[in-house]
């Protein structure tokens, strides 16, 4: 009886054993499934984020608002009124992609309110830090701005920036930026190579290190002719250079 | 609370994760606010003011962000399946953190040092999570937590 009993025992415990085996197994193969489905899924989404990401900054195709700056005086870098009472300066890269937003988001803003009215009148220094894309699309805006076109060449080059550094600034690049701007092609090629402008791009930035301009876009802001105060600013939003331009406007009498 | 912090692999991806978090928020906030970040290897604004800091509208920052949070929330998630999720996420994080450090140096051509103390942070949590997976997997071992 007793020894009946403990075969019994005894093969229930083997039954008990091989089922958590068994289990354990069935565990092992799931947790092993688990990560093979985790490690499936992770490569979608990076290789979906990555494919985004390149995609991303490629640039767009679009050619800018150059008509924004229809009718309102400019010369080389400048625009606007030479005699408006207040004076920006902005320090920007062309491959810069916050500078882009600037130019497409607040820019416009700023030039309607306050440059076609004659109250500021603003400077446009380009510099090369972020690679050689950088210096062919400055020297081709310095260049233009022989033709009193700088503004315009730069709307339509932030409007089709690229990846940085990819080469994208090529010959035919910069000669449809030109052509849309509204310059001559041919002329801003030859001035582009030439001495005036490489002494622009060092003047902007020996000006820039004056200045102790460490980003971009940077701005500085003062009465004209006057002593320039760095402009910071929280956000590439209107409202906040709207301020500090007002302040300037009063404390000029305007 | 006591089952949260139960093994040692958990603890201490808890607390790398808490460090990502730290170093995202950081970046989110330097983005939005469109101010230097603290810099001493000379390339993170070069880095932060790339086109490559967006991915469409949103920042890569902030995405890292969300990646981690979601990592803290998976590790509060028991049993296998939490496991798996937190081996994915930071599997995933890790692979994008290689993509974004072969930006800066190859394409970029500038080293943020934020960004590369997150990829760090991500390297060891995506350890850590094999550990806390492989640990389950491993016979005859009775499963922690």
């Amino acid at each position: 009886m007793s020894s009946r009993s403990e075969s019994k025992k005894a093969a229930r415990e083997k039954r008990q054993e091989a089922e958590r085996v068994e289990a354990e197994r069935q565990r092992r193969q799931r947790i092993w499934a688990l990560a093979g489905g985790a490690a499936l899924l992770a490569a979608i989404v990076v290789v979906a984020l990555i494919v985004i990401s390149s995609g991303d900054s490629g640039g767009g195709s679009d050619s800018g608002d150059v008509a924004a700056f229809d009718g309102i005086p400019q010369s080389g870098i400048e625009l606007g009124d030479p005699n408006a009472p207040v004076t920006m300066v902005e320090y920007a890269d062309p491959q810069c992609p916050f500078c882009r937003q600037y130019t497409a988001d607040v820019l416009p803003t700023l030039v309607d309110k306050y440059v076609q009215s004659g109250d500021v009148r603003m400077e446009l220094h380009l510099l090369t830090f972020i690679g050689p894309d950088s210096d062919k699309l400055a020297r081709a805006a310095y260049a233009a701005g022989d033709q009193d076109l700088m503004w315009q060449w730069m709307d339509v080059a932030y409007a089709r920036q690229g990846a940085e550094n990819s080469g994208y600034a090529t010959s035919d690049f910069i000669d449809s930026v030109s052509e849309d701007a509204g310059a001559d092609a041919a002329k801003v090629n030859s001035a582009s190579a030439g001495d005036a402008v490489t002494k622009q791009i060092s003047d902007a930035a020996a000006s820039a290190q004056r200045a102790g301009i460490s980003s971009t876009p940077s701005f500085e802001i003062g009465p004209t002719g006057g002593e320039l105060t760095e402009l910071k600013v929280n956000q590439l939003e209107a409202s906040a250079f709207e301020d500090a331009i007002d302040q300037q406007l009063a404390d000029a009498g305007k | 609370m006591v089952r949260f912090w139960a093994d040692r692999p958990t603890m201490v991806a808890t607390a790398l994760t808490l460090a990502g978090i730290a170093i995202a928020a950081y970046l989110t906030y330097v983005h939005y606010e469109g101010i230097s970040p603290v810099c001493t290897s000379g390339g993170c604004e070069r880095v932060q003011a790339s086109s490559y800091a967006e991915i469409g509208p949103i920042p890569v920052a902030l995405l890292g962000l969300i990646g981690y949070v979601l990592i803290l929330a998976s590790l509060a998630v028991r049993g296998d399946v939490g496991r798996a999720l937190t081996f994915m996420l930071t599997l995933t994080g890790f692979a994008f953190s290689v993509y974004l450090t072969y930006l800066e140096v190859f394409v970029i051509d500038a080293l943020c040092q934020w960004c590369l103390a997150s990829a760090v942070v991500m390297t060891a949590l995506l350890v850590t999570a094999t550990v806390r997976l492989l640990r389950l997997a491993a016979p005859d071992r009775p499963a922690p937590g």
